[in-house]
C-alpha cells in the first residue's frame, strides 16, 4: 500500500465521512464491475455494490493492512456476490416447489441472456453466450476467470484475493477455459442441430 | 469449413469477445444511496433490538434469569446465615471451655496447697 492509501484507510478507520466518500469514488467501478460479472444483472449488481460499501463502512476497523485494501475489498465483493447467488438459487428452488403445489409462480428469474455494458457492440452476442456458460462452471473457476479476463488482474493478485497459491490460480484458469469450451461446444452443437 | 471447425471458431470468438471489455459504471449518486442505506441500517438496528426484546421467548428467558438470580441470592443468604449461626455456637463452646479451664486451673491451684 502506498502512503496516501494508508492515510486514507486510517481516516476511514477514524470514521471520517470525507474519507468514506473518497473510498466509494475510488473503488465503486471496481466493485460494481466485479459484482456485475458474477451476478449478471444490473439492478442486483447496484444493490450488492451498496451492500459491499456498507460492509466496508462497518468493518473497516477490522482491516489490519496485512494485504492491499483492494484485495480486502475484492474479497468482500466476491463473498457478497456469491451469497446473493445462493439466495437467488434458493428462491428459484422455492418457486419451483410452489409451482409443483399449484401455487402461482411469480416471474423472478433474471434475463437468460446478459449484456455487459462494457462489451463492444460487435461482440455483444458472443459475450452473452460466454456469460451464460460462465454461470454453469464451478464458482472458484468462475471467480478466477472473471478476475483475470474481466478485471485484468494478474495471477499473483488473484492468488492473494482467493487466498491460494499462484499455481492453484494457473490451474483454476486452465480448468475454467476447458469447462467454458465444453459448455460452449454443447451450446453451439445444439444451435447447429436446430 | 467443416461443422467442427466452425464450432471451434465460434468458441474462440466467444472466449475472445471480452478481451476488450470496458469497466461498467454504477448509476450516479451511489454515495448518497449508500449513506441512506447506512442510516436505515442504524434505525433498523434499534428496531431490531426492540423486536428481539419483545419476543415471548426472550421475555420468558429474561424472567427465568431474574427468578434464578433471586433464588440463588436467597439461598446464598440462607447458607451464610447458617454458617454464622454455626460460627456463633462454636465460639460460645470455646468460650465455655476457656472458662472451665481457667476454673479448673484455679481449683488445681487451690488443691495443690498443702
Amino acid at each position: 500500500m502506498n502512503q496516501s492509501e494508508v492515510e486514507l484507510i486510517e481516516q476511514l478507520q477514524r470514521g471520517e465521512q470525507e474519507a468514506f466518500r473518497r473510498v466509494v469514488g475510488l473503488y465503486q467501478e471496481m466493485v460494481y464491475n466485479t459484482v456485475l460479472s458474477i451476478v449478471q444483472n444490473e439492478a442486483d449488481a447496484e444493490d450488492i455494490t451498496q451492500e459491499v460499501f456498507v460492509q466496508v463502512h462497518q468493518s473497516v476497523k477490522l482491516f489490519k493492512g496485512d494485504s492491499k485494501f483492494s484485495t480486502w475489498l475484492y474479497r468482500i465483493t466476491i463473498t457478497k456476490s456469491l451469497d446473493f447467488e445462493k439466495r437467488r438459487k434458493r428462491k428459484k428452488r422455492f418457486a419451483f416447489v410452489q409451482n409443483l403445489f399449484g401455487e402461482k409462480e411469480e416471474e423472478q428469474h433474471h434475463p437468460v441472456e446478459f449484456n455487459h455494458p462494457g462489451v463492444l457492440l460487435e461482440n455483444k452476442e458472443k459475450a452473452g453466450e460466454l456469460f451464460k456458460a460462465l454461470q454453469q462452471i464451478p464458482n472458484n473457476q468462475r471467480i478466477a476467470f472473471t478476475l483475470s479476463k474481466i478485471e485484468g488482474l494478474n495471477n499473483q493478485e488473484i492468488a492473494a484475493i482467493m487466498n491460494t497459491s499462484f499455481y492453484a490460480v494457473e490451474s483454476l484458469l486452465a480448468r475454467a477455459k476447458t469447462s467454458l469450451k465444453k459448455k460452449l461446444k454443447n451450446y453451439y452443437l445444439l444451435q447447429s442441430a436446430k | 469449413m467443416t461443422n467442427d471447425e466452425n464450432i471451434d471458431r465460434q468458441i474462440e470468438e466467444a472466449l475472445n469477445s471480452i478481451s476488450e471489455i470496458k469497466r461498467a459504471s454504477p448509476k450516479p449518486y451511489l454515495f448518497t444511496r449508500i449513506n441512506t442505506r447506512l442510516n436505515i441500517q442504524v434505525k433498523n438496528f434499534w428496531e431490531g433490538v426492540a423486536v428481539f426484546i419483545s419476543r415471548p421467548a426472550v421475555l420468558i428467558l429474561g424472567l427465568c434469569l431474574i427468578l434464578t438470580a433471586n433464588i440463588s441470592v436467597l439461598l446464598l443468604n440462607k447458607s451464610s446465615s447458617i454458617n454464622s449461626a454455626t460460627e456463633r455456637s462454636i465460639n460460645s463452646v470455646s468460650d465455655e471451655d476457656e472458662y472451665s479451664t481457667s476454673f479448673a486451673t484455679i481449683d488445681n491451684f487451690e488443691n495443690s496447697e498443702p
